[in-house]
């Protein structure tokens, strides 16, 4: 389990990088979120990585915790990705409207 | 997206979901779910609806009213929960609970006000997913 | 406890979700924003002066206290930017009135400038590193929609290039964060700051470190992340151009402010040399770029990204007199750089555009705005009476007093450009003669907040003494962070 979670943030991040790199407005909409994804699985995975303490009061050391903050904490971030991938998609999808083409390169060259 | 399969099955398959949502908002001060999930889930009942029967049953384009209304009211009861915190609990935010006896199943029911704040996430994200997907899935 | 605190967040909060309801009563909205302005600027006002009578306020949201709950924390610093916020907001809302069309534009105009407020407020006030995240993304999210809504139709690139760049470094944010709590298990900063002693030489605090820098870096556009704000400040609508320049890259300035000032202490050394340098990189080629621009509203921008690189110079002196330096030319900067975009704004209402060949012979149209933007341009450009000089000659006096010589050097020689490409651009529309006569004068409604911000720029050089010592005690209450740990963790 301790080398899976590392694999998958890296091959998140990669593949997001690399289809933030490509023309497509789309791929980059898609890249935005693999790697919004990824940062949602480093933080996940932060609840167990270290000697952090679980900030349980009262708690019984006999008994296992599971660290309840990472997964409040990634759930207020999915819901954050959510709204501004959301809006990114409806965004593009006016320039695609507006401007006839999904082309980053083209879409840049319409500055007024 | 209008096969006879499709339509069927959204048929049957979106009132479940619709009461399994319902299930998630009540369970979800103490168990997995809450507002927000639940939202989640109705809205994508109501966007098979949506994509399985298009305008033709229910106009949803011409309802942009209606969603502003469902997320601003969604917006206002969870303001005022926390404000209730602020007046009554003396923090704002701060959330209560009481033991509500329920008649017919005879057991004790624990209402936490932080579950009205949850109704207000519950309608402000079904208003915003809806209004979102008839934006997206507008024609030109 | 007093609700003083939470008040600067509740209060445009209630008042974004009162628009929202009265969407369809333009009068009603009009009486909520004056009344909610006004007590917004009287709040502020109240809590900087008790922080500065009675110290560190702290208040914990829910009841929850101090390192498990989330705790917002009023410390000189905040109070001292969120007032600045409330200022130009306050200015810019009363521009808003002339500037936006009557019901539809307002009526999307307001609510999301309020949620923008939320936002600012909310990341002065917060105490805790995640809900920084998250009030920055109420902010931005704000911006998003005001971009996407009102802006240019053909600039809607510029609004593509802030969601990505927003989503993005929401993300490294995210990664900054899992990386200190996998290291500490906390989230306070007052309590970050104790946790994270232990772990001093980690490689870990270092690269969270790094990260943290390159995310609020990206957010005051530092230099090699600077690619997003011409584009976005220049075709933003005006009063949120005057939002975004006067205060929110600020915000990102702050943010870092508070981590290398709060947690980070032990890495100021070794992180010094490179904030320096990325602060003249930013102050020179932000100055060059502007120097290229004819349009006025993009030069401006590029003037916003080179300021920014003054104000990280007196953040990176790490000394006293340095970050005091940086507070007051925060202030300053943001006041005037406000001014002049509203100017701008006056220009693109008379002609649609603020390309400045198409503008000329201001001072016969219009000599009152030839006055504001001259006051606007000597305050820019250091000359005496306004609070430019005060500015720059305070953080040129930490420089020296640190023995900073090269970077010193740097920003001498980027004012000059600084004067240079801003009286050209005053020459340019003010005085060159022009072609043809434009149809619509400069209105009251417009003028007037220019001519306040431009009036309390020269009120800041008069007065310069007591917000000087304001900034000193501020940065002398940062310098001591034992202060912000004992307020918070006392608490509890």
């Amino acid at each position: 389990m301790k080398i899976i979670l590392p694999l998958v943030i890296g091959i998140l991040f990669a593949s997001g990088t690399y289809l933030m790199l490509q023309k497509n407005i789309l791929k980059l909409v898609l890249g935005l979120a693999l790697i919004s994804h990824a940062a949602n699985v480093i933080l996940i995975s932060s609840g167990w990585i270290g000697p952090g303490q679980v900030p349980i009061l009262g708690k019984d050391d006999s008994i296992p915790f599971v660290d309840p903050i990472p997964q409040a904490l990634v759930l207020t971030a999915i819901v954050i990705g959510f709204a501004a991938l959301a809006f990114l998609l409806v965004l593009s999808l006016r320039v695609y409207r507006d401007l006839k083409t999904s082309n980053i390169e083209e879409i840049r060259g319409q500055r007024g | 997206m209008n096969s006879l399969i499709f339509r069927s099955i959204i048929k049957i398959v979106s009132p479940i979901l619709m009461l399994f949502s319902v299930y998630l908002l009540l369970r979800g001060h103490q168990l997995p779910g809450g507002g927000f999930i639940a939202g989640l889930m109705t809205s994508a009942g109501l966007v098979l609806i949506y994509l399985a029967y298009g305008c033709e049953r229910f106009d949803w384009r011409h309802r942009s009213r209606f969603f502003y209304f469902l997320f601003t009211s969604g917006l206002t009861i969870s303001f005022l929960t926390g404000l209730a915190g602020l007046f009554w609990g003396g923090f704002f935010l701060k959330s209560g609970f009481a033991h509500v006896h329920m008649p017919l199943i005879n057991e004790d029911w624990e209402f936490a006000s932080a579950a009205v704040f949850d109704f207000g996430v519950y309608l402000v994200v079904c208003g915003v997913c809806v209004s979102l997907m008839t934006m997206l899935g507008e024609e030109e | 406890m007093s609700h003083l605190l939470i008040l600067p967040v509740l209060i445009p909060l209630g008042t974004a979700i009162l628009l929202l309801i009265l969407r369809f009563l333009p009068m009603a909205r009009r009486i909520v924003i004056a009344f909610a302005g006004v007590s917004i600027l009287g709040v502020n006002i109240s809590v900087l002066s008790k922080i500065y009578k009675e110290g560190i306020q702290t208040y914990q949201l829910g009841g929850w206290p101090a390192p498990y709950g989330i705790v917002l924390v009023g410390d000189l610093l905040s109070g001292i930017m969120m007032m600045l916020g409330s200022i130009i907001a306050v200015c810019a809302l009363f521009y808003s009135f002339g500037y936006l069309k009557e019901d539809g534009q307002q009526a999307i105009f307001h609510p999301l400038f309020f949620f923008l407020w939320t936002g600012t407020n909310g990341t002065f006030l917060t105490g805790d590193i995640f809900n920084l995240f998250v009030m920055f993304e109420i902010m931005l999210m704000s911006i998003y929609s005001l971009l996407a809504m009102l802006g240019d139709k053909k600039q809607i690139e510029s609004g593509l290039k802030l969601i990505s760049m927003g989503l993005l470094s929401s993300a490294i944010f995210l990664a900054a964060v899992g990386g200190i709590y996998a290291l500490t298990g906390t989230l306070n900063m007052a309590d970050l700051a104790v946790k994270i002693k232990p772990h001093a030489g980690h490689p870990l605090v270092g690269a969270v470190a790094m990260l943290f820098l390159g995310v609020f870096g990206l957010k005051a556009a530092m230099m090699p992340m600077h690619f997003w704000l011409p584009d976005v400040h220049s075709s933003a609508p005006t009063p949120i151009s005057a939002m975004l320049s006067g205060i929110l890259i600020k915000v990102g300035v702050y943010a870092i402010i508070r981590v290398f000032c709060l947690i980070f202490v032990d890495l100021q050394g070794a992180f010094q040399p490179f904030i320096l340098t990325l602060a003249c990189i930013t102050m020179f080629m932000g100055a060059m770029g502007a120097v290229a621009q004819t349009d006025l509203k993009r030069l401006l921008a590029y003037s916003s990204v080179s300021q920014i690189g003054y104000i990280l110079m007196g953040v990176g002196f790490f000394s006293v007199a340095g970050m005091g330096a940086a507070l007051f030319y925060m202030i300053s900067h943001g006041i005037i750089k406000a001014s002049l975009f509203m100017a701008a704004g006056i220009l693109k209402k008379m002609k649609g555009t603020t390309e400045m060949s198409e503008h000329g012979n201001m001072i016969n149209i219009s000599p009152v705005f030839t006055l504001f933007f001259l006051i606007g341009v000597a305050g820019l450009g250091g000359i005496p009476p306004s609070s430019g000089f005060f500015m720059k000659f305070q953080l040129i006096k930490a420089g020296l007093d640190g023995a900073f010589y090269l970077p010193v050097f740097v920003a001498l020689v980027v004012s000059l450009f600084t004067l240079f490409y801003l009286a050209q651009s005053w020459q340019k529309v003010c005085l060159m003669p022009q072609k043809e006569e434009p149809t619509i004068r400069p209105s009251f409604k417009l003028l007037l907040p220019v001519g306040v911000l431009a009036l309390l720029c020269l009120v800041l050089g008069f007065a310069a003494d007591p917000i000087i010592t304001l900034t000193t005690a501020a940065s002398q209450q940062l310098f001591s962070p034992e202060l912000y740990i004992k307020a918070v963790m006392g608490s509890m």
